[in-house]
């Protein structure tokens, strides 16, 4: 088992260093810091980008327009996604919205929202829009594959509903749940940049990335393109480690 | 001595297909009843119009509608996210708390031999281990009535037999009244005090043994057997 996990490790590395093999050898041909810098320059930008007034602030941000967009999403998700998993009619009710919102371009939202809204909230109304309907799609799946034996079981026992939900509803969902939310912040952290680059709030990864291209500082744009990757990663890590503290039954 | 529980002309249809016509049947309280009959002849509809999981189209259930019952399915239904303990308090929590809730729990997870597996999780215990639970689960229970289908069918000769002993060693605690699934002739002799033979549907009950009419097992499984083929 080890054995696998050492090799499994190994053939990652290699992966990556593909990777930069391929971006080392571009910014050769094109013979161009400007246009694409080599990834050793690239790690010195991301050292001035930590340097620079603005990253903290920028970074925690849109961190945090990540979080609100997320923890609106998903209480929105549970909210309308477990009735509609149980009744039929509501989901009936409710789909046409959901399909709206995921066939609509992000961008027609993100430029809808600029005219609506302040430059502030735009991002998070994003991530809100890109994430709920994922989320949700997953609570009603999770709660239709909730094994129905054992919620007989629990109504032959004269278990309370309430204790029925919590004990057999919730953890059902668990799985479906996560996979939903990881899938769910994959787009969302996606959107709130876009958001950010086209409705300039005052801070933000985007508005820092936008600024880099209009001075035409290209590995500064890596750069925070790198960050904007680590953080992602960072939080499906969150996601994956969660969801395995919580499923130890298996 | 209690009234002995009756279902009275009962009928119920599955679509096109009758399975109880005009079915009536009583039970007899504080003892082991054992439904017998081939697959497909409706037991376990019987045990679910029961335990009102299902509705009959006519007919009376009164004598079990206020009834508390404990169930124990041919899987054991136990949930995969709890422990052996956490299966217990799951249908006990309601009733009871701290300290008489646990005493509850532990003591019939002893008499399952279970003791040792308190906090495994399902997955973690074998098939037979997984039906003690079940069992456990049921007799823990405050209930009135407890509904067996076919209980042991999934598990070998040795296994079954060693849960027929626990069950008995259970049953025979408070005797509570018992309604026991099953297709195996000798279980149905083994176990059951009044055996009530169903027959292909829509004929419903075809006869109804008591084991105090009969001299001895040999000819109760003679009587039965006579019947049935």
């Amino acid at each position: 088992m080890k054995h696998f996990i050492t090799k499994n490790r190994l053939i990652s590395f290699a992966g990556i260093l593909f990777l930069l093999l391929v971006w080392k050898i571009a910014s050769i041909l094109t013979g161009s810091e400007q246009i694409v810098p080599s990834p050793e320059e690239t790690l010195v930008a991301i050292g001035h980008v930590f340097a620079q007034t603005g990253f903290w602030s920028s970074l925690g941000i849109t961190i945090g327009r990540g979080i609100a967009g997320f923890v609106i999403s998903l209480a929105l998700a549970l909210l309308t996604g477990i009735p509609a998993g149980l009744n039929k009619s509501f989901f009936l009710f409710i789909n046409p919205l959901l399909v709206t919102i995921r066939s609509t371009p992000v961008i027609s939202l993100i430029l809808l929202a600029i005219i609506w809204l302040g430059n502030e909230q735009v991002p998070v109304f994003i991530a809100i829009l890109t994430m709920y309907p994922v989320i949700t799609i997953n609570v009603i799946e999770g709660i239709r594959n909730v094994d129905t034996e054992l919620v007989e079981m629990g109504e032959i026992y004269r278990v309370k509903q309430s204790a029925i939900v919590k004990d057999i509803y919730l953890p059902s969902l668990v799985p479906f749940l996560t996979s939903g939310i990881s899938n769910a912040l994959g787009f969302g952290w996606r959107a709130i940049i876009i958001g950010e680059v086209l409705s300039q709030p005052r801070f933000g990864i985007g508005t820092m990335m936008q600024n880099a291209r209009i001075f035409l500082q290209v590995s500064e744009l890596i750069a925070w393109t790198v960050i904007a990757i680590a953080i992602s990663y960072l939080f499906e890590t969150i996601v994956r480690k969660t969801e395995k503290a919580i499923v130890r039954w298996r | 001595m209690e009234m002995n529980p009756e279902l009275r002309n009962i009928r119920m249809t599955y679509g096109e297909l009758e399975v109880f016509r005009d079915l009536t049947v009583s039970f007899l309280s504080g003892r082991i009843n054992c439904i017998l009959g081939p697959s497909g002849c409706g037991k376990t509809t019987l045990l679910n119009i029961i335990s009102g999981t299902i509705t009959p189209e006519a007919g009376d259930r009164s004598d079990f509608v206020k009834k508390k019952m404990s169930y124990v399915f041919q899987d054991p239904r136990l949930l995969p996210w709890k422990t052996v303990y956490g299966n217990m308090a799951f249908v006990l929590k309601d009733r009871l708390r701290g300290e008489a809730l646990a005493a509850r729990i532990n003591d019939h997870i002893r008499r399952v031999q279970l003791e040792a597996f308190s906090n495994y999780y399902p997955s973690q215990l074998s098939g037979g281990m997984k039906q003690r639970v079940s069992l456990a689960r049921a007799f823990s229970f405050d209930s009135e009535m407890i509904l067996m289908d076919e209980p042991f069918k999934a598990l070998d000769l040795k296994l079954r037999n060693m849960l027929t002993r626990d069950f008995l060693d259970l049953w025979h605690h408070d005797r509570r009244t018992v309604i026991f699934v099953t297709h195996d002739v000798d279980e149905a002799v083994n176990l059951g005090e009044r055996i009530i033979i169903l027959g292909t549907p829509p004929e419903g009950i075809t006869s109804m043994l008591d084991k105090s009419e009969y001299q001895d097992l040999n000819s109760l499984k003679h009587s039965i057997t006579s019947r049935i083929s």
